[in-house]
């Protein structure tokens, strides 16, 4: 009982916390106290080690229920981490916002809904926070609603959401159909084609895999530290937390289909993100390719991976996201212009010192240098990768060596990033703004930043596992001698030096890259839009809409005159039955009736009204009688 | 007394009958209709009189004989009931009497 209490304040204490500071004045310390309490109370559950489990009834036959594992113990714990960080952050970031005390109670709000799709393993009850997380990640999004195109940006990427979202209902609603348990992480049963693939398609667009990707450039309307904690941390890590939950339902036709889609994302995403100035967008992009490993982990049977590697991305990301927020913070006051606009940066080192040092820590994480945590968790996905291709031969070649070429395209826009951002010197005149790195707003950067050390996961810095995975109860795998992780580091060797080769200080791109940006080339140009992504989706809700306007002039012309047909004849044809009726059916009946009444006043005035008559009668049937008698 | 003679008996029952029956259809008078069943009741006397030729006992026609007594009787008290009414009511005839019962 005091372990539901436990669950429940965990639960509850970061929507409460942003409710009351929603009516208090002091919002921001409001809710960091609340999510470090439900922070602390995480850790007792993660070091408890125990599983925890509530069921209860809610109609016949579905069993709702609370399940915490190890597995769901350690990412609340990380969830509330980078809640609690990204919150520190903010309570400086937003300061001086007047809608501030909206924002922490959405946060509080989002926190939440988090924490309880990860403490629920009923598929109907986590849809249930999956709709609250979607709901969160829109009114994030659209914060600053007042800003021209804010809306419009929420609105497509929840709107995408919704589609992917309606496939894994549909794929829940089949399921329960064909007489599933609807219980995640009870005793495997494969589930049938079908409604495995929905719940994927589901899980791929909250993830935001191809062809879902484009959302993601969307949500970056909303303030950054949101893109930090929601849009590169938590919320699109839900739909690999969902794909490793029923990855041992699925049946292996699905789960090929699921690696084929993860590999293709992240390569995809990686070229994005090497042509892209935006700085935030470069970020969303590489999350995105990050989703698409751990996908793609799942998909080759290596989920203890993929989770790993859920876990450090989700430090090391949302570090980046924050420091790309405090760049921008800075640009906003010295250049006025685009803040975002990575050609407008530039030799930043002097100016943010202790953003740069954090970031640049989370870049090399991101890019999977030795000795950082992106590493040893990028290579246990090529490692399972790997393994998987051995395995099945032909195509699954393709697709390990095409995760292992995209490691360059990452160190390749990593420290393409980072030199164009940081280093080098400013190529605009920027104002003599000063800024000032308070405690609040380095203090989150660096925990994230060192967080992205291999120590803290594994003590071997060439390892591909940790202990965080063989706590989850994952089987420790030994392989020693592979060839793989010397292949990366030198992909992200060769991706670093080409990068340093380009866009290195003083070199010419980066001279002249404020005047001749844009890209020449047609692949370079259809990069820079993302693949013709937004437009694909445009084309296709002009199709749905053009549809739409078919099936009303189909219905106008064919189905309303049909209609109009069919109601006209029955109403002729009820006339024609009511005369029929008339004469035919009352006819009879009433001739009958009346030859009835007729004979029956013909009998009624027989009947006696006087003594002599009654005699006369008398004497008729006694006359019959005798006759009868007589005669016969 | 022949064959064909005793069918004239027959003939004299059923006109008497008949006009007792026809007097007492016809007839609204109370006292008419009284005499039409006297009527009717001597084509029976005549019948009991006639078949007793048959009987060696002759038991019809002692029995006839009573029945001319009975009448005699019976008519006194008939006719005293319908004087009796007629001196309350003001009534002999057979329509109105009906129409003072209803009320």
């Amino acid at each position: 009982m005091s372990e539901l209490i436990l669950i429940l304040i965990i639960l509850f204490l970061p929507l409460l916390s942003g409710l009351v500071g929603f009516i208090s004045k002091y919002s921001s310390i409001i809710s960091i106290v609340g999510v470090s309490f439900s922070f602390l109370f995480s850790l007792v559950l993660a070091f408890d080690r125990k599983v925890i489990r509530f069921e209860w009834l809610w109609v016949e036959g579905v069993v709702f229920s609370i399940h915490i594992d190890r597995i769901s113990s350690v990412l609340i714990v990380l969830v509330n981490l980078i809640s609690l960080l990204v919150l520190i952050y903010s309570s400086r970031y937003m300061e001086e916002d007047n809608g501030d005390k909206r924002y922490f109670a959405f946060l509080g709000f989002f926190i939440f809904s988090m924490l309880g799709l990860l403490m629920t393993n009923h598929l109907l009850l986590l849809f249930v926070f999956w709709e609250l997380v979607g709901l969160a990640s829109y009114l994030l999004i659209g914060f600053w609603y007042q800003k021209e195109s804010v809306p419009a940006s929420a609105r497509t990427s929840f709107m995408i959401n919704r589609i992917a979202d309606t496939s894994l209902l549909a794929g829940i609603i089949l399921l329960f159909r064909d007489g599933f348990d609807l219980t995640i992480g009870s005793e495997p049963i494969l589930w049938t084609i079908l409604p495995s693939i929905l719940i994927a398609v589901g899980a791929f667009g909250k993830s935001a895999q191809l062809p879902f990707s484009g959302w993601l450039l969307k949500a970056m309307a909303g303030p950054t530290p949101v893109s930090a904690l929601i849009h590169a941390a938590t919320m699109v890590a839900a739909g690999v937390y969902l794909l490793v939950r029923v990855s041992p339902f699925l049946p292996q036709e699905v789960l090929n289909f699921i690696a084929i889609i993860g590999c293709l994302t992240s390569c995809y995403a990686a070229i994005c993100a090497i042509v892209r100035h935006d700085i935030k967008k470069v970020l969303a992009f590489s999350t995105i390719s990050q989703l698409g490993y751990m996908v793609l982990g799942i998909g080759v049977g290596a989920a203890d991976a993929s989770l790993f590697h859920l876990i450090t991305h989700a430090f090391f990301k949302a570090g980046l996201f924050l420091g790309a927020a405090s760049v921008i913070n800075f640009m906003c006051n010295a250049h006025k212009n685009d803040s975002r606009d990575m050609r407008y940066m530039g030799g930043l080192t002097s100016k943010l010192p202790w953003t740069c040092r954090s970031f640049i820590l989370c870049s090399l994480a991101l890019a999977g240098l030795p000795l950082f945590s992106g590493f040893l968790s990028k290579d246990s996905i090529l490692l399972g990768a790997w393994l998987f291709a051995t395995k099945t031969g032909s195509w699954a070649y393709i697709i390990s060596d095409l995760a292992i070429f995209t490691t360059l395209l990452t160190a390749f826009y990593v420290a393409r990033m980072v030199l164009l951002v940081f280093f080098g010197t400013p190529r605009t005149n920027l104002t003599n703004y000063k800024y000032r790195e308070s405690k609040r707003l380095y203090f989150p950067l660096v925990i994230l930043g060192v967080f992205s050390l291999f120590i803290f996961f594994n003590l071997n810095p060439l390892g591909h596992s940790s202990y965080l995975i063989e706590y989850m109860g994952f089987p420790i795998q030994h392989l020693e001698g592979s060839i793989i992780p010397f292949l990366s580091i030198l992909m992200v060797i060769s991706g670093f030096v080409l990068a340093f080769s380009w866009f290195k200080p003083g070199a010419k791109y980066t001279t002249t890259y404020l005047k001749n940006s844009q890209p020449k080339s047609g692949l370079g140009i259809f990069a820079l839009e993302g693949f013709q992504l937004g437009e694909l989706y445009r084309r296709v809700g002009i199709a749905i809409y053009k549809l739409s306007l078919a099936a009303a002039y189909l219905d106008r012309q064919v189905i309303d005159p049909m209609l109009h047909f069919v109601s006209i004849g029955s109403v002729v044809g009820s006339k024609v039955l009511a005369l029929i009726e008339r004469f035919m059916v009352n006819g009879p009946v009433n001739l009958s009736a009346s030859i009835l009444a007729f004979l029956g006043k013909r009998f009624a005035g027989l009947s006696a009204r006087d003594g002599q008559t009654q005699i006369i009668w008398l004497l008729v049937m006694v006359i019959l009688i005798l006759g009868w008698f007589i005669f016969f | 007394m022949n064959e064909w003679m005793s069918t004239y008996y027959l003939y004299l029952a059923a006109l008497l009958f008949s006009s007792g029956v026809f007097v007492v259809i016809t007839k609204k008078n109370l006292i008419f209709i009284l005499i039409g069943v006297e009527l009717m009741l001597n084509a029976g006397n005549v019948l009991l009189a006639f078949f007793s030729r048959f009987d060696s006992s002759l038991n019809g026609q002692i029995f006839a004989i009573f029945s001319v007594v009975l009448t005699v009787c019976e008519v006194s008290i008939a006719l005293a009931i319908l004087l009796n009414i007629y001196k309350k009511q003001r009534v002999s005839n057979l329509e109105e009497l009906q129409e003072v019962g209803n009320e």
